[in-house]
């Protein structure tokens, strides 16, 4: 018997012994190795009571990978304890990619919740090639199942998705809907905006901030466009409007076409209304517009934190800002002398 | 004061979903991705419930429960568990765990919020009760 082999009959024997040490040693030393009997005891493992040692475990199942290891976690999603069913998904999404006709399989499985984790597992090994099946998992006789091909779809950021996603944008359940909008928003193409902002319109009012946020979180400049479109017609939109005019579509406002009164006007009434420390975050922006808009918050407000950033945009490369930091340090300083 | 809810899932997508509907009710909402991550949120930030997935990475939501319910300090807070597991161990182990409420996916926005409203008034904060979501 050479050593490597006794290392190994040894490691098999230590990661069932009654010390969470040696079992934890044994079950990294086995990464060594990557037979049937080791795969099947590091499998085992994963279900041990002591974190480090399953932790041990995955780390190596990990590296020995193979059709083996695939088939030996796909049962632990059965497990009755939640830990070892999570740890084996986790491994799958790592895995799974390799191996593509067993997570086929459990897809097809006739239990719900094995078809939900073949979801979420298929959309964690962020395989665009398996785009098509979780599109097909759109149709699951299961709403759970639905909503985790939507969510792993969006979490896949896959294009092929839209036509299909947006069909369902019509839906009348409001967490289906949002899973939906919030899809939409990460896959984030072009094709995927314009059916937002077709279907926003046409929402329930309570899904419409969704909509807004999903719009924002595409970060594209017809994003701004149709976000201050879908302002004109429902008003009460603004602060959600705003929020993503300043947040995700910040780089996309600094487009010339939105550096308009209105717009300015907009995110100053809301910066207005915010933390200081969002209108000083705000005067830093590349955007103009948004510059501009926090001048002017600055200004409602009275921030007298803001006047060294003021003072430093009187050398702004635009002119308007430029001209609107002098004004707004004016009128501190007028505001000053009154007080006195 | 505002009420703060600790929203415990691996989900982005899920976590953005209960802000949204959590957001009607003045809620301030704080996230985290699993169970560890939640524990820690816990230890400087003051809660007055958390919403909790069962299938987590790193830490589930049963650990996170016993976690919580050993800590003194925390150890009354009610735990919503909101999860897909339908399966009658899943409700019993949560439930002995020392969860406050097991509500099953699909839920709705006003299910939800009717439950946390009621877990933060006290009203469903005693004997622990396995309902489904909708």
């Amino acid at each position: 018997m050479t050593t490597a082999t006794q290392d190994r009959d040894g490691s098999l024997r230590e990661i069932v012994s009654s010390d969470a040490t040696r079992r934890g040693r044994a079950a990294r030393s086995l990464a060594r190795w990557g037979d049937s009997e080791v795969v099947r005891a590091l499998a085992a493992a994963l279900a041990d009571d002591d974190r480090n040692v399953s932790e041990a475990a995955a780390s190596s199942l990990l590296m020995i990978g193979g059709a083996d290891t695939v088939a030996f976690l796909l049962p632990l999603l059965r497990s009755d304890a939640p830990g070892t069913r999570n740890r084996a998904a986790q491994l799958l999404e790592r895995l799974g990619k390799a191996e593509p006709d067993a997570l086929m399989k459990l897809s097809a499985d006739p239990d719900p919740r094995m078809r939900l984790f073949a979801a979420n597992i298929l959309a964690g090994t962020g395989d665009h090639d398996l785009a098509p099946r979780l599109i097909e998992m759109l149709r699951d006789s299961d709403v759970n199942v639905q909503d985790a091909a939507v969510v792993g779809l969006g979490r896949m950021r896959a294009p092929a998705a839209v036509p299909a996603l947006s069909a369902r944008l019509s839906g009348s359940d409001p967490w289906s809907c949002f899973s939906t909008v919030d899809a939409l928003g990460s896959i984030g193409t072009p094709a995927a905006l314009r059916a937002l902002l077709d279907a926003a319109p046409a929402a329930e009012p309570e899904m419409r901030g969704a909509f807004v946020e999903a719009i924002g979180a595409t970060g594209l400049p017809e994003g701004v466009a149709g976000l201050l479109d879908l302002l004109s017609r429902f008003l009460d939109l603004g602060a959600a409007v705003a929020r993503a005019l300043l947040g995700p579509l910040a780089s996309a406002v600094g487009e010339a076409r939105f550096q308009t009164p209105g717009v300015v006007g907009l995110l100053a009434d809301i910066l207005a209304k915010g933390t200081a420390e969002e209108v000083l975050r705000a005067l830093e922006s590349p955007a103009v517009a948004i510059r501009a808009a926090a001048i002017e918050a600055t200004r409602v407000r009275g921030l007298t934190e803001a006047v060294p950033a003021l003072c430093r945009l009187r050398s702004d490369a635009d002119p308007v800002i430029r001209s609107a930091a002098a004004a707004a340090l004016t009128a501190f300083e007028r505001a000053r002398k009154e007080r006195l | 004061m505002k009420r703060t809810v600790l929203v415990v899932d691996d989900s982005d997508t899920v976590r953005r979903m209960l802000r949204w509907t959590l957001d009607p009710l003045g809620i301030r909402v704080l996230e985290a991705a699993n169970g560890a991550l939640a524990l820690e949120t816990l230890d400087r930030e003051a809660v007055d419930l958390v919403i909790a997935d069962l299938n987590m990475p790193v830490m589930d939501g049963i650990e996170l429960i016993r976690s919580i319910r050993a800590l003194p300090s925390i150890a009354e807070l009610p735990v919503l568990m909101l999860t897909t597991e339908q399966r009658e161990q899943d409700v019993q182990t949560a439930l002995n765990a020392g969860a406050s409420l097991y509500l099953t996916k699909p839920s709705t926005p006003a299910v939800i919020r009717y439950k946390v409203l009621a877990l933060l008034n006290g009203a469903g904060g005693g004997p622990s009760v396995a309902e489904a979501g909708s």
